[in-house]
């Protein structure tokens, strides 16, 4: 059976090709009955030589689509979703989307996942049969992206009411005790990772995602230059919160590091 | 600029980034956004989701009342896209749209006034339409691709006047697409090479 082509160009009007054992497993698997084929998309781990890798299953999803065969696309959709509810909330969050905002970000992800795989006038989906996990990642940020606008608008609220005064005051009375020192380190790896990881999930999710990128991404707290991303600009607080931030998290792991004695 | 255009042009820019940065830092995100200004924030998100991920401890099992949710949000995307505005032959859609003729749809889609008839019929084996197909025939039409999906999944039928008896017969056999634009001498060259270029 031929597999059909991806319609959609990248930037350099080249079409969009899924990789080799993408279409190798589709020609494999495309003789299956549905019993079958739904057996492998349960199987939810990538390496298992059964399971149908999520680009396959983006592919006879909308394939099912087009053959208006309902049951299978509400069967292989149901698959494709249990094997990346839980990744898409973890995106949403890792960019800096609140707990308060999760599911609403979660929800409008799911939505155009979906829409995009089965809306056969378009080929915005077509990404998801190359690359599903970057695609995901893809949507996700520009929905996290949506979010963090608002949640800066939010917070821009906030400050004007007054309420960002008493942690704007505290930053103050921090801001000498922060390190002027290049605070670029190289990210650790193995066993100096997972220590890392313990101890960093002591810190406040907001709190250890700036400690992360200004520790180990070099990011910077703020910039003359508006058009460089920074830390103050990213979580749409004043550069003294921030510094603040960075403060109580050196201040949390010295602490945990003398109760572990590390 | 168009919201459809930056949506393209923010998709784009995503997916080449993905493409060129495998391990994206800081300096390389700073570069991207002095290129593209306007998708700052995007580029922002998915690179610091990218540098943190490692980091992650990541929670056992599956939040279930969250999947239920999103089994929910799923499904109502699939119901809605179910519901579509049933489309009663491609002439009629055509005319809805000021396209008053086959032929002047062909001409909207790229196509020949054979190769639309022969789609208006139901001539043609669905399995073998490209995507592209569907994209050029919603525009043309503005209708929903599942709404011409729909259409096009109907039984097939003899042209007008090919028949005597009172009821139309009805044929079992369909062509390939791509065999029928090999076939049909009223494409131009160009024509016949950009559809059979998209021949898997």
């Amino acid at each position: 059976m031929d597999i059909r082509p991806l319609a959609k160009r990248t930037q350099d009007g080249a079409p969009y090709r899924r990789q080799g054992h993408v279409t190798s497993q589709i020609g494999e698997f495309s003789s299956l009955e549905d019993p079958a084929l739904l057996q492998r998309a349960a199987i939810a781990r990538r390496e298992a030589p059964d399971s149908l890798l999520e680009e396959t299953l983006a592919y006879f999803l909308r394939e099912a689509v087009y053959a208006g065969r309902e049951d299978l696309v509400n069967q292989l959709a149901e698959h494709l979703l249990r094997r990346c509810s839980i990744t898409v909330r973890r995106q949403l969050l890792r960019q800096g989307v609140s707990a308060a905002n999760l599911d609403d970000a979660a929800q409008d992800v799911i939505g155009m996942l979906f829409g995009q795989i089965v809306d056969l006038g378009s080929d915005q989906g077509d990404y998801f049969q190359v690359r599903f996990f970057d695609a995901l990642a893809s949507l996700s940020a520009k929905t996290a992206a949506r979010y963090l606008r608002l949640q800066r608008r939010q917070a821009a609220a906030v400050a004007l009411d007054g309420d960002d005064d008493a942690e704007a005051e505290e930053s103050n009375a921090l801001t000498p005790q922060v390190s002027e020192q290049n605070r670029l380190y190289p990210p650790p790896t193995g066993e100096d990772l997972a220590l890392v990881r313990v101890a960093l999930g002591t810190l406040e999710p907001h709190i250890r995602q700036a400690f992360m990128l200004s520790h180990y991404y070099d990011f910077p707290t703020e910039s003359n230059d508006p058009t460089v991303p920074t830390l103050s600009a990213m979580f749409g607080k004043t550069p003294r919160t921030i510094r603040n931030w960075l403060t109580r998290a050196e201040e949390q792991l010295r602490l945990w590091r003398s109760e572990e004695q590390i | 600029m168009s919201d459809q255009t930056n949506r393209e042009q923010l998709d784009a820019v995503l997916e080449a980034y993905i493409e060129a940065v495998p391990e994206p830092g800081y300096r390389t995100l700073t570069e991207w956004i002095q290129r593209y200004p306007e998708f700052a924030d995007e580029l922002t998100a998915l690179t610091v989701g990218r540098l943190v991920a490692p980091f992650e401890v990541e929670p056992e099992g599956m939040d279930e009342a969250a999947l239920q949710r999103d089994l929910q949000v799923m499904r109502g995307v699939l119901g809605r896209r179910r519901q579509p505005q049933a489309i009663t032959s491609l002439s009629e859609a055509g005319k809805a749209v000021g396209l008053t003729s086959i032929k002047a749809i062909a001409q909207r889609a790229n196509l020949s006034a054979a190769l639309v008839r022969k789609l208006d019929l139901h001539l043609m084996q669905v399995a073998s339409l490209p995507a592209e197909l569907f994209t050029q025939l919603t525009q043309a039409l503005q209708v929903g691709a599942d709404a011409l999906q729909q259409y096009f999944l109907g039984q097939p039928m003899m042209p007008e006047g090919s028949f005597k008896s009172e009821q139309r017969p009805e044929i079992t056999e369909q062509e390939d697409f791509f065999e029928a634009v090999r076939k049909d001498p009223s494409l131009t060259e160009e024509q016949r090479q950009y559809w059979l270029s998209l021949k898997p």
